[in-house]
């Protein structure tokens, strides 16, 4: 795909009127630049913060709730290095770089198989991740992962102009809740579990991470139990 | 060129001195109108940095009087149409994208979203190794963790003033109404710090419910916060 064509997809997903609905529309671009089976746009404040605001397909949801559950994956790598991490095949040859997500991947049946995430970032500060998955492996061309990253350099500015939308100070755009893409209930169990503990949010994000993965769930889930009061870890 | 509809480009930024310079030409006719502009100061790429909003003349000949010495060249250039589409992010014009027509049908409005991606990808391409937007990654992580926070905060109440979510939300904004301490700096504060040991934060009364008369949705429960702030 030529850059242009990348540059028109791109720019009719952002142009449209109605905002609420960006995420979910830079989600479509993405697959369709990639030839991506779907796509999880995820904000990040920093590495213990999750906020999934779209996702085209809940298979690539579910990588994406996987990923920050067991606190590795090619998402999370992107934000800590504010660059592209791709991953041709999760399960095959890449299988060495995120083991528990490799072995959680085989386990679960979903049928992810390459990964291709892009930071959302502005001047070398990233502020969340877009990952497009392929059912099929395979690496990128290099004009591919260059496509991929100008359309997430696009979505960026897209995504960084509806906060300065929002105004000041500390000013956020408030998204429609989509069920099952979201990262507050993981928050309002970190505090339920930082009280219960006495201790500071990190050791409470991964206390609730080891339980999630000793019962072979993933954080998000758990998190329900903990704000439904059937989980405690009061001491 | 093809894809918005333009038969010439180019770009002009501001420099660190508020001047203008043209940096990028897809032909020289561009690029001498370019020069004129920045020369003259008159044109639509002035006005685009000046305004930041785009500007779109869809007919240079009626705009003699406006830029008699810019329309004069750019239609002796056999151009008849210009789009000047600003490089603008977080309140900042770093510049003008310009795009020279030969007729008025490109100006159309379904062209714009592309030319102003075109806009963007030029302006992401010249301040994405500055630090000219790291102001506003930072206001968006401060603001994505300011929520989070939050979303903290009203856990720990819900944990230990065995609330529901909604009322440690209630909870937290009027203990931050009555200490006069933003919401946002009371759940940043606590969410920091290690949670003091033995500290209960909220406890919540709930009157019993009002029945409405003649039905209607129930009425919330009325919420009285006790803070004990000792250990």
């Amino acid at each position: 795909m030529d850059l242009t064509r990348v540059v028109q997809i791109m720019g009719n997903a952002i142009a449209e009127e109605d905002a609420d609905a960006l995420p979910g529309r830079l989600c479509l671009a993405l697959d369709e630049v990639l030839e991506g089976d779907g796509t999880v746009l995820v904000l990040m404040a920093h590495l213990s913060h999750h906020r999934v605001l779209a996702a085209s397909d809940k298979h690539t949801a579910r990588l994406g709730e996987l990923e920050f559950s067991l606190g590795e994956g090619p998402g999370l790598d992107a934000v800590a290095r504010s660059a592209a991490v791709l991953a041709g095949d999760l399960t095959g040859g890449d299988g060495d770089r995120w083991p528990a997500l490799a072995v959680t991947l085989a386990g679960s049946g979903l049928p992810v198989r390459a990964v291709f995430a892009f930071p959302l970032q502005l001047s070398g500060v990233s502020f969340g991740v877009l990952e497009v998955s392929r059912h099929r492996p395979g690496e990128l061309d290099e004009r591919e992962s260059a496509n991929g990253r100008i359309a997430a350099d696009l979505a960026s500015v897209a995504l960084a102009r509806s906060f300065e939308a929002a105004g000041q100070p500390l000013g956020a755009p408030t998204w429609p809740e989509e069920s099952g893409v979201d990262g507050v209930e993981v928050d309002q169990a970190v505090g339920m579990v930082m009280a219960q503990l006495r201790a500071p949010a990190d050791v409470a994000l991964s206390t609730l991470r080891a339980r999630a993965f000793a019962e072979g769930r993933t954080v998000g889930e758990l998190a329900l139990d903990v704000l439904g009061r059937r989980v405690s870890f009061k001491p | 060129m093809d894809a918005c509809g333009a038969a010439g480009a180019g770009i002009v930024i501001e420099d660190g001195h508020g001047n203008l310079r043209d940096i990028a030409y897809s032909d020289d006719r561009v690029r001498r109108l370019e020069r004129l502009q920045v020369q003259t100061a008159e044109g639509p790429c002035v006005e685009c940095v000046q305004l930041g909003q785009p500007v779109v003349v869809k007919d240079l000949v009626a705009v003699y009087e406006r830029w008699p010495r810019f329309a004069e060249a750019a239609t002796e250039s056999g151009f008849l149409a210009v789009r000047a589409l600003p490089l603008r992010f977080y309140g900042r014009t770093v510049g003008a994208l310009n795009l020279f027509s030969y007729d008025g049908a490109d100006c159309a409005p379904d062209r714009l979203p592309t030319a102003q991606a075109f806009a963007d990808l030029a302006m992401v391409a010249i301040v994405q190794h500055s630090r000219a937007h790291e102001s506003a990654a930072v206001h968006i992580t401060r603001a994505l963790a300011a929520r989070s926070a939050i979303e903290q905060a009203k856990g720990m109440l819900v944990e230990d003033g065995h609330l529901t979510v909604e009322e440690g939300l209630e909870a937290l904004r009027i203990h931050a109404a009555r200490t006069g301490v933003g919401i946002s700096r009371l759940a940043g504060g606590w969410c920091v710090a290690r949670p003091p040991r033995g500290r209960c934060w909220a406890r919540a009364t709930a009157s019993p419910a009002e029945l409405p008369l003649g039905g209607g949705p129930p009425p919330r429960k009325r919420l009285r916060v006790q803070w004990c702030d000792g250990q």
